[in-house]
């Protein structure tokens, strides 16, 4: 038996099951984020993917959460959420931001 | 500045910034290729049907024995690498391949976010093999597993009763060994 290898598992309540096994040159695309969300049955969640019908997903990036920080004040900084969501908006708000607290001396 | 590449030297051919960004922009559409076909097989992943295992399959982590179900946390989704181990053995001579493996193993709070939990899954004795994760300063939740207790996770539960009497569990056993060339050579 190939006892190396990553397996993904999803459980319903108290029923486990098996979604996934992968190993060899398989395990070396592992490692990142995206890699392991990728091997999942839900994959990465997010809005754009094409999963089936009723699977959970959200709109990218504003889930990321550090350190499992999940209170409110230890969001992500929305600031943060702009910027990476919409950078050409955000640069535009950023500015006329700036210019309303621009002081001419 | 003269040329330091030479092509002699075996390294890349030396242009200029436009001549190299053509360059790059051609290769780019391949890469995009790729990234596209990846999303491709990622939502046909998805697709893939499951096979139900024994949530109550033992593993025993810092605080004794726990569950299967238990190495979950509580979240929807569970990653579990299974790392060689070789008892007995000093760190130098444990698994390199699950060593590189583990070593890529970084900030998890990202997939905890998406309700996911990562483990490692030793076969080796919970003491010792816990020493080489403190050594290696790895934090992943990390739990020992007999061999049998994955070999039943890995047959699933449909004939897991069967597997207690050698016949049917060899011949699974034997067909998972002849699977596992395949996926090794398609990857």
């Amino acid at each position: 038996m190939a006892a190396y290898g990553h397996n993904a598992f999803i459980r319903d309540g108290d029923k486990v099951y098996r979604t996934y096994f992968i190993n060899s040159r398989g395990d070396e695309a592992m490692g990142t984020t995206w890699s392991y969300l990728d091997m999942t049955a839900l994959g990465r969640q997010e809005a754009w993917e094409d999963s089936p019908e009723g699977y959970p997903q959200t709109a990218p990036y504003k889930w990321w959460n550090w350190h499992d920080n999940y209170e409110a004040e230890t969001a992500p900084d929305p600031l943060w959420v702009d910027i990476v969501t919409d950078p050409a908006g955000a640069a535009i708000r950023r500015r006329e931001a700036e210019a309303k607290t621009c002081n001419y001396s | 500045m003269t040329d330091i590449m030479r092509e002699e030297v075996g390294a890349p051919k030396v242009f200029d910034r436009t001549a190299f960004q053509a360059e790059l922009d051609a290769l780019r559409i391949r890469e995009k290729a790729h990234t596209h076909e990846g999303d491709a097989i990622a939502a046909a992943r998805r697709r893939l049907p499951m096979v139900e295992v024994d949530g109550t399959t033992t593993l025993i982590g810092p605080q004794g024995p726990v569950t299967l179900l238990d190495t979950f946390e509580g979240r929807r989704q569970l990653i579990a690498y299974y790392f060689m181990w070789h008892a007995g053995h000093p760190a130098p001579e444990q698994c390199e391949g699950c060593t590189w493996v583990t070593a890529q193993v970084r900030e998890l709070a990202y997939i905890h976010s998406r309700d996911v939990t990562y483990a490692t899954f030793c076969q080796g004795p919970y003491e010792e093999s816990a020493q080489y994760r403190e050594f290696m300063g790895w934090e992943m939740l990390w739990y020992s597993a007999s061999r049998e207790s994955l070999e039943t996770l890995l047959v699933g539960r449909a004939g897991s009763a069967e597997c207690i009497s050698s016949a049917t569990c060899d011949r699974v056993r034997k067909s998972l060994r002849r699977i596992g060339q395949p996926l090794a050579a398609s990857r």
